[in-house]
């Protein structure tokens, strides 16, 4: 399963919802494939969710399932590597890279 | 030359039916799990128009409420939703985000509703042969 995160930090139940899905998933050995595009790539910046659980829940799911994110979506908020939280492995993911994993996948989720 | 034929079958799910799960009209019976995550009006239509759709085609259904979406199992809120249980539709409501949305207990729910959690998504994620995101 794919689970797209396309909302930014502004809509936190939105967030919060996409990566207690994926915790959850983790949590049964199930690892989702989990890639943020659009707004949501703001996410990813350093201190975006500063002192929040979500904080806790991007971390985990860094290191037991691994991020993506669109590089278009990067590019076009002017985010670059240094601007990510660096707590966070971010693998950059073109549009074909996207297209092919989504393939791959049963179903896909947007948040 | 003699030849051997294996036939390798993996039963149970989507187009490899047991027989018993063939119900109506020949075409297999699949458990459809179906998610909302939104409270719009939109949403309620979507589930109440596919719900009914995948049981006239014979089809278990069960809808999973995540997020926002948990407001829609409010007695009274959707006029759908009672005719949906009595056709034998689980309605379940992941317990996080209805305690978020202000519907602490499962008397908080319309009847027939269930409390859930997103370990039983999990799972419901692995039992079921279809799976719809309805936003």
């Amino acid at each position: 399963m794919m689970i797209v995160m396309k909302s930014g930090p502004g809509a936190i139940a939105r967030v919060g919802e996409g990566l207690r899905l994926s915790a959850a998933m983790i949590g049964y050995d199930w690892l989702p494939v989990i890639v943020f595009i659009g707004e949501g790539v703001e996410c990813l910046r350093e201190g975006a969710f500063d002192g929040s659980e979500m904080v806790d829940y991007l971390k985990a799911a860094s290191d037991l399932a691994g991020i993506h994110a669109l590089s278009g979506s990067l590019e076009a908020r002017g985010i670059f590597p240094d601007d990510l939280d660096e707590t966070i492995e971010v693998n950059p993911l073109d549009i074909d890279g996207l297209a092919s994993m989504m393939a791959e996948c049963d179903s896909v989720v947007t948040y | 030359m003699n030849s051997i034929l294996i036939e390798i079958r993996v039963e149970g799910k989507g187009l490899n039916p047991l027989p018993w799960e063939i119900e109506y009209r020949g075409a297999p019976s699949m458990l459809m799990l179906m998610i909302g995550s939104t409270d719009s009006r939109a949403t309620a239509e979507k589930i109440v128009n596919l719900a009914s759709a995948s049981l006239s085609r014979g089809h278990k259904t069960i809808v999973f409420f995540n997020a926002e979406s948990t407001k829609l199992l409010e007695p009274g809120r959707v006029e759908g939703f009672p005719g949906l249980l009595s056709r034998g539709v689980r309605l379940l409501a992941c317990v996080t985000s209805a305690r978020a949305t202000g519907l602490t207990s499962q008397g908080d729910l319309i009847e027939g509703a269930e409390m859930s959690s997103l370990g039983e998504l999990v799972d419901l994620f692995e039992a079921s042969d279809r799976t719809m995101f309805l936003g």
